[in-house]
């Protein structure tokens, strides 16, 4: 027992940290990437379904189109209230205006608004911004607070998983009713990003 | 001594005739009254004599043909030794100075040596028909927004060659060929509608604020967008914190095994 000890111990720490990490880390990346990935096939099926509706919805008659800049983020159920301020993406380096503790509006997608296009927020998975969106479902509400005083009310319709250069999630979508896209990383072991949908209810 | 030096000098005077006589043009050259006069050899004082014409290449005039008839021009250019003469559409108009004269039809123009001495080598004569196509406009427009005064500020710029019109809000603007015009709308805090109109057909019909960093409601273009917000530490950053972690924890495991063992021992 005593010689046994002393070769465990005389084995470099490399050696013996490697294939701990190998034995407990893997399987649970692996396991994760699976869920996701099922998770994801669900969604996308509630997704497509409820695109099919929102094609109908076109040819509803044209509203005055009211708007504005988001101020404010407020998930009631899940405690969120948080500031929201423009986000602006950079080319040259490809990276996006984040902070710790304030929610990021992207500029170049829609503002928050009754007719049409897509509202992209993000924000960080820490518990102080994001990381509580986890424990959304389906039929949570959300608000958006403008600057120009307008409150917009969403109703929280499924979420998928994407990969970081997925950008087509951030596109408009024009003739279609308005929808509010929030998004946050899936965690510290996976580079997806959780992305979370919602359709407009309603504007005050 | 001098018979020497006068031989010498009968020598080298005999040898620059020769030279002179080489280098001179040959025989029947000579005669050819049109051809072009050699390079000048300045020292060679039976150069001056030689009866050749001053060679002379005219420059070429130049048509400016544009949309319509009435600014089409053609540009005389000055070559020395050159006189250049003008028919227009069939009529004679003779021998016109370097300059520009407006231009209709077909425009012949033909290079003539303005002395005897000159002669013309190259190209002599040109021909262009002018064209009378329509002048077109062409115009873009812009709209960016002033945040200090909460304006959008719509531009019309007509890089084409025709006068055009476009339409900012059911107005009618008029917008010269080669020219740009500027427009503001006051968007305020609840901003205000930006339609334009080119050709008859809307081609932006939105609702714009100018303020807080905004533009166009509807979203702008996201292709240049390459990947998402990294809204969290990437996959290798985890796992190398879980490296770390682990070798932690693998230390101080290893440290308490040692001090346990050197207990027992």
């Amino acid at each position: 027992m005593r010689l046994k000890s002393i070769k465990l111990l005389s084995v470099p720490l490399a050696l013996r940290v490697v294939p701990l990490y190998v034995l407990m880390v893997l399987p649970l990346w692996a396991s994760s990437a699976y869920l996701q990935r099922l998770e994801a096939e669900n969604t996308a099926k509630i997704l497509s379904s409820e695109r099919t509706e929102t094609v109908s919805a076109a040819s509803a008659p044209k509203l005055k189109q009211i708007a504005g800049p988001p101020s404010r983020i407020i998930v009631p159920r899940l405690n969120i209230d948080l500031p929201v301020i423009r986000g602006t993406y950079d080319r040259t380096n490809d990276s996006w205006t984040l902070t710790d503790t304030k929610a990021q509006f992207a500029g170049m997608t829609s503002l928050p608004n009754n007719i049409d296009g897509n509202t992209f927020i993000y924000g960080h998975n820490t518990d102080p911004v994001f990381a509580k969106l986890a424990g959304l479902k389906k039929g949570d509400i959300a608000h958006v607070k403008t600057y120009n005083g307008l409150t917009f009310t969403y109703v929280f319709g499924g979420k998928q998983f994407v990969p970081p250069n997925d950008t087509s999630i951030l596109k408009d979508t024009p003739d279609t009713r308005p929808i509010l896209t929030l998004m946050t990383c899936e965690g510290v072991f996976s580079e997806s990003r959780r992305v979370m949908l919602f359709d407009l209810k309603d504007v005050a | 001594m001098i018979k020497r030096l006068l031989l010498a000098t009968g020598l080298v005077a005999a040898v620059v005739g020769l030279v002179g006589l080489v280098q001179s043009p040959s025989a029947s050259a000579t005669n050819n009254w049109e051809g072009c006069q050699p390079v000048v050899l300045e020292s060679n004082a039976r150069q001056n004599f030689v009866p050749f014409k001053k060679c002379v290449t005219p420059a070429a005039p130049t048509f400016n043909d544009v949309c319509g008839t009435e600014n089409d021009t053609y540009t005389i250019p000055e070559t020395k030794g050159v006189e250049y003469k003008v028919k227009v559409d069939g009529q004679w108009l003779g021998e016109q100075a370097a300059g520009t004269y407006p231009a209709l039809g077909e425009v012949k123009v033909y290079a003539d040596e303005s002395a005897w001495y000159y002669k013309i080598q190259g190209e002599d004569k040109w021909t262009y028909e002018f064209t009378d196509v329509e002048c077109v406009a062409k115009i873009s427009y812009s709209v960016v927004c002033d945040e200090d005064s909460k304006e959008a500020v719509v531009t019309f710029v007509n890089s084409g060659d025709g006068d055009g019109t476009a339409k900012l809000n059911d107005e009618e603007i008029a917008v010269a060929a080669g020219s740009s015009v500027e427009r503001r709308v006051a968007t305020g805090d609840e901003g205000a509608n930006v339609k334009i109109e080119l050709d008859g057909k809307v081609v932006l019909d939105r609702l714009f604020f100018c303020f807080q960093g905004q533009g166009a409601v509807t979203g702008g273009d996201t292709s240049d967008v390459e990947s998402l917000p990294v809204t969290s530490g990437s996959a290798i950053a985890g796992a190398a914190a879980a490296v770390v972690a682990l070798s932690v924890a693998a230390t101080v495991g290893g440290y308490a095994l040692q001090r346990r063992h050197a207990f027992n021992a």
